[in-house]
């Protein structure tokens, strides 16, 4: 009897251990299902941030891509409109040349023929100034021309006539 | 005209005087070719208006003495 009630005791004790071991178990599943979802959540979030990522990577490579392309373009459209300004500021320079030159030329040109007008316009005056009847008694003494008289008289005149 | 505002004495009825008239017609020029100069250099960018006018004006005046020599 008292094996009985023994083997009775330990079957329930058995009972109630495995009772409890079920209890553990079930409540560590429990705790794995949760860490399980928790640990799935988090691969999806760490997934989605590695697309973003990558989106970012690619964006950014294009973006560089891109800006370097302009630049390139912008560097050669500078150099571009350098060459131009250097020809221009060329043409510029050749411009007021050639209005110097016109300018000093023509002034100078002024001068010459001013020059020569004056010396025109003093000839005849030279010339007017002297009267053949005044030395009427000279030529008719001399047997001179009014011209022979002329040169007697102004041959300063007649040596600018002969040049 | 240029010629008005600085003028210069190409009044070529003159009789008397002539060399001294000349000399004072080149110092009139080197005056008008330091404007034309200051104008050039021009530290902000040459007036096209005054550099024509001046221009002009000389051609004006070379054209009109060619005519008085010509007469």
């Amino acid at each position: 009897m008292d094996i009985l009630n023994q083997h009775g005791d330990i079957k329930k004790e058995e009972s109630e251990e495995l009772e409890r071991t079920r209890e553990q178990l079930r409540k560590l599943k429990t705790e794995v299902d949760r860490k399980d979802q928790h640990l799935k959540a988090l691969k999806m979030k760490f997934d989605a941030l590695m697309t973003e990522q990558e989106q970012i990577k690619a964006e950014t490579s294009t973006s560089v891509h891109q800006s370097t392309v302009e630049l390139e373009r912008e560097a050669k459209r500078h150099e571009q409109t350098r060459v131009q300004l250097k020809k221009a500021e060329a043409h510029h320079q050749h411009l007021i040349f050639v209005m110097r030159r016109l300018f000093r030329d023509t002034l100078s040109i002024i001068q010459k023929l001013r020059s020569r007008l004056s010396k025109e316009t003093t000839k005849p005056q030279m010339r007017q100034g002297i009267d053949p009847s005044k030395f009427s008694d000279s030529i008719d003494i001399l047997n001179l021309s009014p011209e022979e008289i002329q040169m007697f008289v102004d041959p300063k005149s007649n040596t600018n006539q002969c040049i | 005209m240029y010629l008005e505002l600085i003028p210069i004495s190409f009044d070529l009825g003159y009789s008397t005087g002539t060399q001294a008239n000349l000399q004072e017609t080149s110092y009139q020029h080197t005056r008008l070719i330091e404007k034309f100069e200051d104008e050039l250099n021009n530290k902000d960018s040459p007036s096209p208006s005054t550099l024509y006018d001046m221009l002009n004006a000389v051609i004006e005046e070379r054209l009109a003495v060619e005519k008085r020599l010509q007469q």
